[in-house]
């Protein structure tokens, strides 16, 4: 019996690791085996990543989507990984997966090909190159966006970290740049013919999680 | 991408073809040539960066076995960071470049393993081609001799991955000249010193000319 790989993608991360918490567990609460994952990944190239998305590391835009890469094909075919538990009809609810890198990587791939290349050609067309280079990675049975507005992560952040008013700009900023590349990616996944369902953040989170797990059901959960 | 300064030598093989020994002695008729050693950098693959310790590792098998995808986009990062953090900036400064392997070997020795050429070229597409490649034809009997020598076999130093990457190298180095590439096979058989007198054929020129 197969698996199923259930994705959740989205600009505000915590509400990404509750609401995969929250469907893994009732998952497991429905009999069927689930387990949460995420990406980047704990694995030696996650680690690498982190370094470099915490800005101690530094590398160029090219390196930074193999490294992304590399990570992800080490999540999906090592030993344990997501395809091992898929073939032993494990649910694998994963946080962060194909579409941040086509919304993330996308902007910073294109201003590295252009000071590279003038202008750049069609081979390294970002998007077009990603989904080149990832098209042996699967496109997961579900695929969730939730669409968080600006505000609600600006308080969320404020609440954490108590932030000055002025990095709250640049917050805002970043989270709307963001917010802006994922719509742009799903909308090429949509014309690639991959699904993805964008559920509204701006609601209670017991109604997202509703909301998930009726996508869920509609897969067809098998016990 | 252009690098009209320094010039870009790669030297590639098969593992135990002479590849190191060769750049060394390369390194030492510069010397006795009074060369301005500062003016050439020597550098190799895996690269000494971050992504290269993690390749080394996994080369090694010190790090647990990965499947050859992840393997190939490891190599790849590896790359991307070699060519932006070292080759380009040291070529742009007018500094020759001489490296122990680069894209060739990655080519045969992931085609070697069932990889896609396609998929391989899309992940070379920044990767600025070397002025002058020379390829070791060595023989397999003499590679494997000279592994053996050595505390341990890394991982694609097997007499058979050797034997079916070296069928690959061929048919990559018809891809590469079809392109327009300068690429060179030498013969690697006889001592070290005979092998150097081939390459300085090729590789002595550009050095001589300045």
């Amino acid at each position: 019996m197969a698996g199923r790989f259930i994705v959740f993608e989205g600009i505000d991360t915590e509400v990404l690791i509750d609401q995969a918490g929250e469907l893994s567990a009732w998952l497991r609460s429905e009999g069927l085996v689930s387990t949460v994952t995420r990406e980047p990944t704990d694995g030696p190239f996650g680690a690498q990543l982190r370094l470099i998305l915490s800005g101690r590391l530094k590398v160029d835009a090219f390196t930074k989507a193999a490294l992304f890469m590399t990570d992800r094909m080490d999540h999906l075919n090592r030993q344990g990984g997501v395809h091992a538990d898929l073939n032993n009809g494990v649910y694998v609810v994963c946080i962060r997966y194909l579409l941040s890198t086509y919304a993330y990587q996308n902007l910073e791939l294109r201003e590295a090909a252009e000071r590279l290349f003038q202008p750049v050609p069609k081979a390294l067309e970002p998007l077009e190159w990603l989904r080149n280079i990832n098209q042996l990675c699967p496109w997961p049975d579900l695929v969730i966006f939730i669409d968080s507005t600006i505000e609600s992560c600006l308080q969320r952040v404020r609440e954490r970290e108590g932030a000055e008013v002025a990095s709250q700009k640049t917050l805002q900023m970043r989270y709307e740049q963001d917010r802006a590349a994922y719509h742009t990616a799903i909308e090429h996944c949509h014309a690639w013919g991959h699904k993805v369902l964008i559920i509204d953040g701006n609601q209670p989170t017991a109604t997202i999680q509703r909301l998930c797990r009726q996508a869920v059901i509609e897969l067809g959960v098998e016990k | 991408m252009t690098h009209s300064k320094g010039k870009f030598i790669v030297i590639e093989g098969l593992d135990g073809s002479g590849i190191t020994e060769q750049v060394e002695l390369l390194k030492e008729w510069l010397r006795h040539r009074d060369y301005d050693l500062s003016r050439v950098a020597f550098t190799h693959e895996p690269s000494e960066g971050p992504v290269g310790l993690l390749l080394r590792m996994t080369l090694q098998d010190r790090l647990k076995r990965m499947d050859e995808m992840t393997m190939a986009l490891l190599f790849a990062a590896d790359r991307y960071d070699h060519v932006t953090t070292f080759i380009q900036p040291t070529l742009d400064k007018g500094i020759h470049v001489v490296s122990d392997r680069y894209y060739l070997s990655f080519y045969a020795y992931q085609m070697g393993q069932g990889l896609a050429l396609e998929w391989l070229q899309t992940l070379g597409e920044t990767w600025i081609p070397p002025d002058l490649t020379l390829v070791l034809n060595t023989p397999l009997e003499q590679c494997l001799a000279s592994l053996d020598k050595r505390p341990t076999r890394q991982r694609y130093e097997e007499e058979a991955t050797l034997r079916k990457t070296w069928e690959e190298f061929q048919r990559m180095i018809r891809v590469l000249l079809s392109r327009g590439e300068k690429l060179h096979v030498v013969s690697g058989m006889g001592s070290p010193k005979e092998v150097q007198q081939r390459v300085l054929k090729h590789v002595g020129p550009l050095f001589e000319q300045e």
